[in-house]
């Protein structure tokens, strides 16, 4: 994986657990680079990306962020002593950011990645692949434990529960690698869960009673109209897909990143189309407040850019 | 808050009584649930022990029908047609499951019976939230 030049240090923290007080200051120094002045290329590989509120943020080897989509990266704090896997924005509280991390557990930021803490004491300490703050309720969090499956928390991170293992596919349990939460009704009472996996997406209804992939025929998708069949369906490939987002505004439009690029659909699922092969397994992000805007990252840090919900890109202008 | 939720506990069953389903109803598929169900959703609905984790051959464990699993988040509709048809047969896709399908042992009758004593048995929020799952799927039906 991306983290194998990490992994000594990371041994180190999940042995030192998730108490250690400030961990960020606990990373080795000359490890990471000075944290002055401005870059447009962030060092390190790029680990995850988000929007947070209008400000576009980035972890690589650090936290980095953009107040114009990317066009300017600002290196912000050595970030959270720990490969970041997924980062997530709350959505009324800017500055306010979770981090799924290799070794150090779930963190968080109360002043847009400038300090982290750590945020879910209960969970298992094992490496964390993906975080979502559900979109109906900012202190319903859900976070994906590798080898293990999804965990959830009501209460912003104080208390967890096992929510649901992993996904079958091909009758092997994937790992989630990429979580969203998707504010279209389920069905049963509540939304929708999507998960990126090795092998394509799936999505579970927000009670946890079965997984779905996002290729099969929605059968117990009850309340939701299905969308007329399309022959041959245009689906999800059955690939990696690293990076899944949308804007909460707008549910049924939904991005994948997979080794070919960015995958759009706008039913939320069943047909998708790729509208970008410039990079390879990009991550993604989708600005909360304008939709149309989503800006893609490869892992070498370059960055594209979309003002038109995905059907052309750029590299990121300052406006 | 504990306490609370013990009166609206004991508030529920004679309020599932006293609207459409009748006692006996009741009583005749509590009994239905003893000899079909409850070997493996447990006699208490309480469900097989670590029921959210796959047992080793991929297949999930029987959910609990008391609050704590999520039974109660299906829709009547989707409720009877899992009891009859079983699990794989509802979600197709070559989904494996260990839920038979009752269709060939249980009168619909009997099924929706079982199903009435199950949710006879849900605090009266449950029992609400249920039902307006149930008032939305059949909203979407054409
Ligand atoms: C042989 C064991 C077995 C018996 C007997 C059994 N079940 Fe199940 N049931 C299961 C399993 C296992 C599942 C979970 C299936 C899955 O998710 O793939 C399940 C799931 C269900 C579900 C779906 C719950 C949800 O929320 O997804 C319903 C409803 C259900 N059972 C009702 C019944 C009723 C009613 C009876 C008795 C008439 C019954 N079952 C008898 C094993 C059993």
């Amino acid at each position: 994986m991306t983290f194998i030049r990490f992994s000594a240090l990371s041994r180190r923290r999940l042995i030192g657990g998730l108490g250690a007080a400030v961990l960020g200051a606990a990373a080795p120094p000359g490890a990471l680079p000075a944290f002055a002045g401005t870059s447009r290329r962030p060092s390190g590989r790029v680990t995850a990306l988000a929007f947070d509120q209008g400000a576009l943020v980035l972890a690589a080897a650090g936290i980095w962020t953009s107040p114009d989509g990317g066009a300017n990266l600002l290196p912000r704090s050595q970030g959270p002593g720990a490969p970041v896997a997924a980062l997530a924005a709350h959505p009324d509280r800017p500055g306010m950011l979770l981090a799924a991390t290799a070794s150090v557990g779930l963190m968080r930021s109360e002043d847009g990645g400038s300090s982290w803490h750590p945020a879910a004491p209960g969970l298992p300490a094992a490496p964390l692949d993906a975080v979502a703050i559900a979109t109906h309720d900012p202190l319903t969090l859900y976070v994906a434990v590798r080898g293990d499956g999804l965990w959830q928390s009501n209460d912003g991170g104080k208390s967890w529960d096992f929510a649901m293992d992993r996904p079958l596919v091909d009758k092997v349990e994937v790992d989630v690698q990429a979580l969203a939460s998707v504010g279209s009704l389920s069905g049963m009472g509540g939304y929708w869960v999507y998960a990126g996996t090795a092998k394509g997406a799936s999505r579970v209804p927000d009670c946890f009673c079965r997984w779905q992939t996002l290729e099969s025929a929605d059968a117990m998708t009850t309340g939701t109209a299905k969308p007329a069949p399309v022959d041959p369906a245009p689906r999800l490939p059955h690939l990696s897909v690293t990076s899944l987002t949308l804007a909460p505004s707008v549910p049924e439009v939904l991005f994948a990143g997979l080794p070919s690029g960015v995958w759009r659909t706008r039913d939320s699922g069943s047909t998708w189309k790729i509208v970008n092969g410039a990079l390879t397994s990009p991550l993604l992000a989708v600005d909360p407040l304008d939709p149309n805007h989503v800006v893609a990252a490869d892992a070498g840090g370059t960055i594209l850019s979309s003002r038109d919900g995905g059907a052309t890109w750029a590299a990121p202008s300052a406006a | 808050m504990k306490a609370m939720i013990l009166v609206a506990a004991i508030a529920a069953a004679p309020m599932a009584r006293a609207t459409d389903i009748s006692p006996e109803t009741i009583q005749q598929g509590q009994a239905l649930y003893a000899t079909n169900c409850a070997t493996c959703h447990g006699a208490s609905l309480q469900g097989q022990p670590d029921w959210k984790r796959r047992l080793a051959n991929g297949r999930m464990p029987a959910p609990p029908h008391d609050v704590t699993g999520h039974t109660w988040h299906h829709s009547d509709r989707d409720l009877f047609n899992l009891t009859k048809l079983g699990v794989a047969a509802v979600v197709g896709d070559g989904y494996e499951s260990d839920m038979p399908g009752f269709g060939g042992k249980l009168s619909d009758e009997e099924i929706r019976a079982v199903l009435d004593y199950i949710k006879s048995t849900w605090p009266a929020r449950t029992q609400e939230a249920q039902a307006k799952i149930t008032a939305a799927d059949k909203a979407a039906q054409p």
